[in-house]
């Protein structure tokens, strides 16, 4: 697709037409029309309103959005197409050769103003405490290509004003347009249904059946995918205006999909967390855990400074050089456990080598199975199968690749924006063995099974691929390869049931290529936390031989707890816990911690995270860690590599370097890409 | 009565049950089947363009055309028969599907045969439940008497069986429901909002696979003209535009109102009234007349030898459509008749495209303040032109132009109801 313009103006009608590039390969596939006087090059099937964009037109839209299907339900797109009779939406209209487009005639303008008259005859003037105001493609539009004036002198339409939907989401129905991108969005992308139109025409509303409660995983995305102000967010809502808000781009820190997100900072308070397009990642979309999750507390209301406890046994607010030198004091020469959080970045992951001590762990325990394969691989996938975990609750964003999977004709992951879905190609055959399961309607087979039961159901599976016993139905459902074969994190662990999974999985196709094969874990850096520890990583802590255990058994003195790890007793063993999210005052700190070293959350910190295909991704500090001028709370990688100078063996306190160094003996990290320099952007509609 | 005609469609005027499946047999009943299943499906089509008849729903597509867009080849194909029959004053589809449940099935069979679908299905609005338990019962009929279903004892013209399953769909009473995406939609279980075409249903309608939705009238127009041939057909009527015959239905201020099955273009609309309905009930002059229920622009009595067809019709500046005519006398208050019309789109307002959604909503609030508020302003009728201005042309489907016709009919045609509440604030409807 190129674009060739004669002029930065639309031409004039007499302008010779600029040439435009040859297609280079299968001419048939592309086709040439002009918009406003552009010649565009497109490809078949592409729509009207993707094509302008190559032309450099821009068509005002509503209910149009590039990774739903199209409606037409809006009509704001209105243009005129010679020789057709009537004005034609842009968004629903698919390129012709030869045809001639006008966005800007008379008649064009008429139908949009007419359209946008409309809309705004009954929508409310209360922008000045709309939170959408200032980021509001109505306000914009309206702008742009509104009739300046309204003639409508009735009283406007009454309707509830901040209906609560979900306990995230506020339904504003004076304000809504009724473009049903986010009754869409469920429809498509998780499946769900999740939302729906109740009463007819003007007198229509976005809700929920009576009685029936809006509950997904996803609901957050509708906010964004608003074009007016009419969803809201309880937790952003009427905390900040857009113009005020410094947008930095992150990696989502609790998902192991390493969605792409923008974090929104206002003084250096991170005030919401939005998806950034990554097409082979998280498209456009987060999920509720992270979206809602992950925005921190405010600065001042967490710790910022280290605290020690004292000889009473109370904890005291104590400088960072002191709380350091205790530290090291506290673990030096001591029989010392280590226990990682999987959420850690891999810096602070890779420093807990250099620090010397030893046995490590990981906690929560993680799979024996880090996943092979790529979530992109899986929309080439035939068949699905989900063993001992439920993708939709636990891996929100693996389960819209499962949908994507399984219904190729209506979710439009990882499709680029202008390109058709097909229409009625088949897609993969979902079989779940689990007793919960949220993708059910896109389920062929559920088989229900509680952890107990998944031995006897899976040798009964591998039987019927065989054609024996009383699975050979649903196994007969399993023929297609390549395969994508999802397992719980516990299923990986049971010594008696993991042979038959590796066994079903080499069946059914399930190799890494053409899908995703193996047990992912929700947390941001498992996938960091398996390559840099081995497996160690999925040792069991709690268990024989485990950190949490010898420490309960007196093995050891010491333990250091690095990440947000919540547990209750260590023994007779002391803790140094370095963490983030204590509250400034009456932190609960458990009695065996002797030093708290404050972290700074992770969108107030740069790193890298891993995620679950074993992509490592650089992400930059968002937002100002709680405290001021040295008593502040530290970067996970930082105060780890201040304890190591601490115990004499000197790493570098600055990230690049740091990464440099621990990737000479780590690959992993020499496999983080360098961080491109871009400076943060204005948040808003750009 | 001044045409000697005899009725096709409903030959029983006055009978009120179903006729039998013997009894139509005894008529000549499905031996048109029989002729058209000994041609080829392609020649079947062919004969149907060659007839001239146009689809009798209200846009008046010419059926054989729209047959043919159905692409040839392997996989499903649906007939859907449009039975919503919404249109205000629209009763014709209701006497064929109770009175002659078979000759509809007859031009289902025929129908499918030329597209090649075996499961056709009929969409029945949800107020005709008698309807869809008499087309039910004539469907049994039809299958016990092996000419229907998988055990068909009919042979097509391949050698091969013939076969057809004919569904009954209740609605459940929206009038949307007759364009025919939307009756698509409420088909396959979701909430019928007309569908953005491109795709047609000819393409990818009915579960995305190809679909020919035609109105009742429609198909039980097929069977005749292959039982007494395409020239008989072809000889009703006033050829080549407004060939066959057309049930007119007439409702309204007139004595003998009911449906009345003549040749397209063989009488004027005047005659309609005063030879078939009687004239005004009450005596008076007869004011306008909707010519196909709310949905085409009034015709004023100084129209009225306009002649009964498509072309006649549009000559009076008004639409054929599904003809059903409601006349008005001249006791009625145009300004609260056009209200009346556009409170039932603004109810009947799927919603889902904005101008429709919005423009019925505004049009009924502003009618509602002249009637019943503080009465007509100056700068109220180019109002109410603006608005349905932004709708007309606009919309998605067809039914966001229709509701702009009664306003723009009746502030066009009727200017003086409207000026003569200009001075009445606060004035409550003459009626």
């Amino acid at each position: 697709m190129t674009t060739s313009t004669s002029s930065d103006k639309p031409a004039a009608k007499d302008a010779p037409p600029a040439a435009p590039a040859a297609p280079s390969a299968a001419p048939s596939d592309v086709v040439t029309l002009t918009i406003d006087g552009v010649k565009v090059t497109a490809k078949k099937g592409m729509l009207l309103v993707e094509a302008a964009k190559l032309a450099g037109v821009d068509i005002p839209v509503f209910c149009y959005h590039d990774r739903l299907k199209p409606v037409g339900a809006c009509r704001m797109c209105l243009v005129e197409i010679e020789k057709m009779p009537r004005l034609q939406t842009a968004c629903t209209t698919p390129v012709a050769q030869d045809m001639v487009v006008k966005t800007a005639s008379d008649n064009a303008k008429g139908g949009q103003r007419s359209v946008l008259s409309l809309l705004l005859a009954n929508h409310p003037l209360d922008c000045p405490v709309c939170d959408k105001g200032g980021e509001c493609p109505l306000q914009d539009n309206a702008f742009g290509y509104g009739p300046g004036a309204s003639t409508f002198k009735e009283e406007k339409r009454h309707n509830d004003k901040a209906f609560e939907l979900s306990e995230h989401i506020l339904l504003d129905r004076e304000r809504c347009i009724l473009c049903y991108r986010c009754v869409r969005f469920h429809e498509e992308i998780p499946g769900d249904r999740a939302l729906g139109v109740v009463e007819r025409g003007g007198h229509g509303m976005i809700g929920v059946p009576a009685g029936d409660r809006y509950d997904s995983p996803f609901s957050g995305n509708v906010i964004d995918l608003c074009p007016v102000g009419a969803l809201t967010s309880r937790q952003y809502r009427f905390r900040s205006r857009p113009w005020d808000l410094v947008s930095s781009p992150s990696i989502a820190c609790d998902d192991p999909v390493g969605a792409h997100v923008d974090v929104d900072t206002r003084d250096g308070r991170v005030l919401r967390v939005r998806p950034r397009v990554e097409f082979q990642k998280n498209d456009a979309w987060l999920a509720d855990q992270t979206r809602f999750g992950t925005v921190p507390t405010d600065r001042g209301e967490r710790l910022a400074t280290p605290l020690l406890r004292d000889a009473n046994g109370a904890l005291a607010p104590a400088t960072w050089p002191a709380a350091l030198a205790r530290a090291a004091s506290l673990v030096r020469g001591q029989a010392t456990g280590v226990l990682v959080h999987p959420n850690l970045t891999n810096e602070a992951m890779a420093l807990v080598a250099e620090l010397g001590l030893g046995p490590v762990g990981v906690l929560p325990r993680l799979s024996s199975w880090p996943a092979k394969g790529t979530l992109f691989s899986m929309t080439r996938s035939k068949t699905v199968v989900v063993v001992g975990v439920d993708p939709w609750r636990e891996l929100p964003l693996v389960a819209l690749w499962i949908r994507r999977a399984v219904a190729p004709s209506a979710s439009s992951m990882g499709v680029p924006p202008g390109f058709p879905l097909a229409p009625g190609q088949s897609g993969a055959n979902l079989v779940v063995l689990h007793d919960e399961n949220g993708l059910a309607r896109d389920t062929l087979h559920w088989i229900k099974a509680g952890q107990g039961e998944l031995r006897a159901r899976v040798a009964e599976l591998q039987d019927g691929l065989e054609g024996k016993g009383p699975l050979a139905a649903v196994a007969a459902a399993l023929d297609d390869a390549p395969a994508t074969m999802l397992v719980g994190s516990a299923a990986s662990h049971d010594p008696e049931l993991r042979p038959l999974l590796d066994k079903l999985a080499a069946t059914i196709g399930a190799t890494g290529e053409g899908g995703l094969v193996g047990a992912p874990e929700p947390f941001a850096n498992a996938r960091g936390a398996h390559e840099i520890f081995g497996s160690t990583a999925f040792d069991d802590v709690m268990g024989k031989g485990g950190v949490v255990q010898r420490a309960a058994y007196g093995d050891l003195e010491r333990v250091l707890l690095l990440g947000d790890i919540e547990l209750h007793d260590l023994g007779k063993a002391r803790g140094v816990w370095l963490t983030s999210g204590l509250p400034a005052e009456g932190a609960q700190v458990p009695a065996y911690v002797d030093v708290v070293l404050p972290l700074a959350h992770a969108y107030e910190q740069s790193g890298s995270f891993t995620n679950l295909e074993g992509v490592a991704q650089h992400f930059d500090a968002a937002g100002l860690p709680p405290g001021r001028g040295d008593a502040t709370a530290r970067a996970d990688w930082c105060a780890l590599a201040e304890l190591a100078s601490e115990l004499g063996r000197g790493v570098p306190h600055q990230l690049l370097a740091l990464r440099e160094q621990l990737g000479r003996g780590q690959p992993l990290l020499a496999r983080v890409p360098r961080p491109r320099t871009k400076l943060p952007v204005i948040s808003g509609r750009g | 009565m001044a045409l000697d005609y005899q009725p096709i469609l409903l030959p029983n005027p006055g009978r009120s049950t179903a006729v039998t499946l013997k009894e139509y047999q005894a008529r000549g009943g499905y031996t048109g089947l029989k002729n058209a299943l000994a041609k080829k499906p392609d020649e079947v089509t062919a004969i149907v363009k060659d007839s001239g008849l146009k689809g009798r729903g209200g846009a008046g597509f010419p059926t054989g055309m729209k047959w043919s867009f159905v692409p040839k080849g392997p996989g499903p194909k649906y007939l859907v028969v449009n039975a919503d029959e919404s249109e205000p004053g629209t009763f014709k589809d209701r006497d064929i599907i109770e009175v002659e449940p078979h000759t509809l099935l007859e031009g289902i069979a025929i129908g499918s045969y030329a597209i090649g679908c075996e499961l056709a299905f009929v969409y029945i609005r949800g107020e005709y439940v008698e309807a869809g338990r008499r087309l039910q019962a004539a469907i049994d009929e039809a299958k016990a008497a092996g000419i229907l279903g998988d055990k068909s004892a009919l042979k097509r013209e391949d050698g091969g069986a013939f076969k057809l399953d004919v569904i009954v769909f209740l609605g459940a009473g929206a009038y949307i429901c007759g364009e025919e995406t939307a009756l698509i939609e409420s088909l396959e279980g979701s909430r019928p909002m007309p569908r953005s075409r491109p795709p047609f249903p000819a393409v990818a309608g009915l579960y995305m696979k190809p679909t020919v939705v035609n109105n009742v009238e429609t198909m039980a127009n097929v069977p005749v003209m292959f039982e007494r041939g395409v020239d008989f057909y072809k000889a009703i009527g006033n050829p080549p535009n407004n060939t066959g015959p057309k049930i007119f239905c007439l409702s309204g201020h007139v004595k003998k109102p009911g449906n009345y099955e003549l040749p397209l273009g063989k009488i004027t609309l005047r005659q309609l009234i005063e030879e078939y309905g009687g004239g005004t009930r009450s005596g008076r002059p007869v004011k306008g007349v909707l010519p196909a229920g709310v949905s085409a622009p009034i015709i004023a009595a100084d129209k009225l030898d306009a002649v009964l067809d498509y072309d006649g019709i549009k000559g009076a500046g008004s639409m054929l459509g599904s003809a059903s005519f409601i006349v008005m006398d001249d006791s009625v208050d145009m300004v609260w008749a056009a209200a009346r019309m556009i409170e039932f789109f603004r109810h009947e307002s799927c919603g889902k495209c904005t101008p429709c959604r919005e423009g019925t909503l505004w049009l009924e609030k502003i009618y509602h303040r002249v009637l019943y508020g503080t009465g007509m302003q100056a700068g109220d009728i180019e109002q109410l032109n603006d608005v349905c201005k932004q709708i007309a042309g606009n919309t998605l489907c067809a039914l966001g132009d229709f509701s702009t016709s009664p306003v723009t009919s009746t502030t066009k045609l009727f200017k003086a109801d409207y000026e003569a509440r200009l001075t009445s604030i606060g004035g409550a409807s003459k009626r």
